[in-house]
């Protein structure tokens, strides 16, 4: 199935953050090819987004390397990093004052020397990268005035922007409604069609993971507890041995992937509270008090 | 990936505007308006002191320069313009815009609107090193002037450096920074509290020095700060890119290509040295940093080329301006500078708030 090398490669990461008792990584693995959507899951806490941050270069492995086109990514100066690599970050913290424009052109920092000002092919780019989230008429709006979900569609464009060729999502779509959700993601799965962009997503959400993915990881306590295309690996013992609960699923009516609902307050599954550290997985479906 | 740019229509307007000359003429016109006020207030400035000169005699020695004949100018007039008026006018813009420029500066860099130039310590490290230079046992009045400048930013630089050490040179957060600024600055502050209360005899003109003036004021001292204000208000702007981008934040600055440690180290220094010269010469005069930039802010908006430029010439205006009322103003002697542009500054930034929306009175 694999069919490209990886642009952007973790290998044999692990990590620990300085007041960190224990390790948020332990020796993962991932490859982020071009024209491949590649999913991160897993609990809170389980080190999605530590990994995510490895992978910008945001931190320094302790073990293992990160590697962009074979080149140890702590090598690579921040600005070409940038040309590559660009994030889309959670959560819309913007500064209110910048207009939606000025968020946008940010994206073309890494591409011109701070002393010119944006050339007429910056600008068609912006204007491009805006058009692609539908953002345009935002342009001369105030962050301030924005909604969310209209913040976090300049985060896209302004990541558009860079050109990357690899582009890093941080549950991007935690702040949205599931219809912006839902048109969020399918951008970027279009890109990785028409533009062969290589995706890494951090997902919340496993029935958007499930469907848009091409190939998933699954995370827990810092370890890859599986990886493959999310047709086969998300079975509900997989999503039970990640998340340390059952949950009802179904196929798809469309795609025929699993995808996975809340439990029914008169059905019989009951989630126990989130384990802690270091405790086995059970399946606590009948026996443990539920939260409601 | 590439994108294949989108060409402008026609009939669009603002930033998709088909040209970018609406957006550069309108830096161009903030800085020629913010200018013009400045040309303003320093004519006016001349005018007013102990002295009154007329308002035209600007203007006539600028005649007799260029060669005009049969213009009439007394030489005490012209004695008192050139060698007391004007340094003291060139030093007040000299100084506003150095603490204008560091302030927008710090407060861009922190994230944080309540910063001004003295946040990490300046204004401690200067007093301390003044308060110093003046309980010394010098020769003569005319070396302790010199000392108290040269102690003066010699303090300030290294309670700043002893700030950014402690603090990993810029590679923790920028609120670790300003805590750290803080408890350094204390310390400082307590030394120098420690050396007034048992110098007792010095109080009133070390006093006299904390609250900040121009009433020594020589070309001589305007020479002293001339460079250090330059490169480091010059230095500042050419990060103005930079300050923008980290206002997204440190990681997201970082993954647009910023180098977030080292530039927030050299933007650091570069304010912290053109505040020092301000402050080495001029005593600790407040308000300034912290309220032009966001006056300037509110007129030309967050985009910080255009907002260190402008908050520079409006600071230079606004502190010759307030220079020009204390010593103005009727009395046995000049009022302390700082005691004026806290007066102005304190309801002005009120009115600044008010306008923002952000003022709720019972």
């Amino acid at each position: 199935m694999v069919t490209s090398s990886p642009l952007l490669e973790l290998d044999g990461v692990s990590f620990r953050y300085d007041n960190g008792r224990q390790p948020a990584l332990t020796d993962v693995s991932l490859a982020v090819r071009p024209g491949r959507f590649l999913g991160l899951l897993g609990p809170n806490g389980s080190g999605k987004s530590t990994a995510l941050r490895l992978a910008a270069g945001l931190l320094k492995p302790g073990e293992g390397s990160v590697r962009l086109r074979g080149t140890d990514l702590g090598q690579v100066p921040r600005e070409e990093i940038a040309r590559t690599i660009a994030v889309v970050p959670q959560g819309d913290r913007l500064p209110d004052a910048y207009t939606g424009w000025e968020v946008a052109m940010a994206g073309r920092s890494p591409h011109r020397p701070w002393w010119r000002s944006p050339s007429a092919t910056d600008r068609g780019i912006v204007r491009r990268a805006l058009s692609l989230v539908s953002a345009l008429p935002l342009a001369d709006r105030r962050i301030g005035a924005l909604s969310g979900g209209e913040r976090q569609r300049l985060v896209l464009a302004r990541a558009l922007a860079q050109e990357p060729d690899v582009l890093l999502l941080d549950e991007p779509t935690a702040h949205l409604d599931l219809a912006h959700q839902v048109a969020f993601v399918q951008l970027v799965h279009q890109l990785t069609r028409s533009d062969e962009l290589a995706v890494l997503g951090v997902f919340h959400d496993i029935n958007l993971a499930a469907e848009y993915c091409d190939d998933v990881v699954l995370l827990r306590e810092g370890r890859e507890l599986a990886h493959g295309e999310p047709a086969t690996l998300l079975s509900p013992a997989a999503v039970e041995a990640v998340y340390g609960a059952i949950f009802p699923s179904v196929a798809h009516p469309e795609s025929g992937r699993p995808a996975f609902l809340p439990p029914s307050p008169t059905g019989t599954v009951r989630v126990g509270t989130p384990l802690p550290r270091d405790t086995t997985v059970r399946a606590d479906a009948t026996t443990a008090g539920g939260e409601r | 990936m590439r994108l294949a740019p989108l060409p402008a229509v026609a009939g669009e307007v603002g930033a998709l505007a088909p040209s970018t000359s609406r957006r550069r003429s309108r830096t161009g016109l903030a800085v020629a308006v913010s200018a013009l006020i400045l040309l303003m207030v320093a004519l006016l400035a001349a005018a007013i002191g102990k002295a009154a000169l007329p308002l035209s005699l600007p203007f006539d020695l600028l005649g007799r320069a260029l060669g005009r004949e049969g213009i009439e100018i007394p030489a005490t007039s012209a004695s008192i313009f050139l060698e007391i008026r004007l340094p003291r006018i060139v030093l007040a813009g000299v100084v506003g815009a150095a603490l204008s420029v560091s302030g927008a500066t710090y407060q861009g860099l922190f994230r944080n609107d309540l910063a001004d130039p003295y946040v990490l310590g300046v204004a401690a490290g200067a007093a301390l090193g003044a308060v110093i230079a003046f309980v010394l046992p010098l020769p003569s009045v005319a070396t302790r002037g010199g000392a108290v400048q040269l102690f003066a930013f010699v303090g300030a630089a290294i309670v700043v450096a002893i700030v950014l050490g402690i603090a990993g040179q810029g590679h923790t957060g920028g609120a670790t920074l300003l805590l750290a600024g803080v408890a350094v600055g204390s310390v400082a502050n307590a030394a120098c509290a420690y050396l007034m209360y048992t110098h007792g005899d010095q109080l009133m003109v070390i006093y006299g020095w904390l609250l900040g003036g121009f009433n020594v004021a020589s070309w001589s001292q305007v020479g002293q700060i001339v460079l250090p204000v330059a490169v480091g208000a010059g230095a500042i702007l050419l990060g103005g890119r930079t300050l923008d981008l980290l206002q997204f934040g440190d990681d997201e600055a970082a993954t647009l290509g910023i180098d977030v440690a080292r530039s927030r180290l050299w933007l650091t220094a570069a304010a912290t040295l053109a505040a020092a010269a301000a402050v080495s010469v001029a005593g600790l005069i407040g308000f300034v940093g912290l309220v032009v930039p966001h006056a300037a802010r509110l007129v030309v908006g967050p985009e910080h080329h255009r907002l260190l430029l402008v908050s520079g010439i409006l600071g230079a205006a606004f502190l010759i301006a307030a220079d020009a009322v204390a010593r103005g103003l009727p009395g046995p002697a000049e009022l302390p500078v700082g005691i004026v542009t806290a007066v102005i500054g304190g309801p002005f930034f009120l009115f600044l708030l008010h306008r923002q929306g952000r003022l709720r009175p019972w």
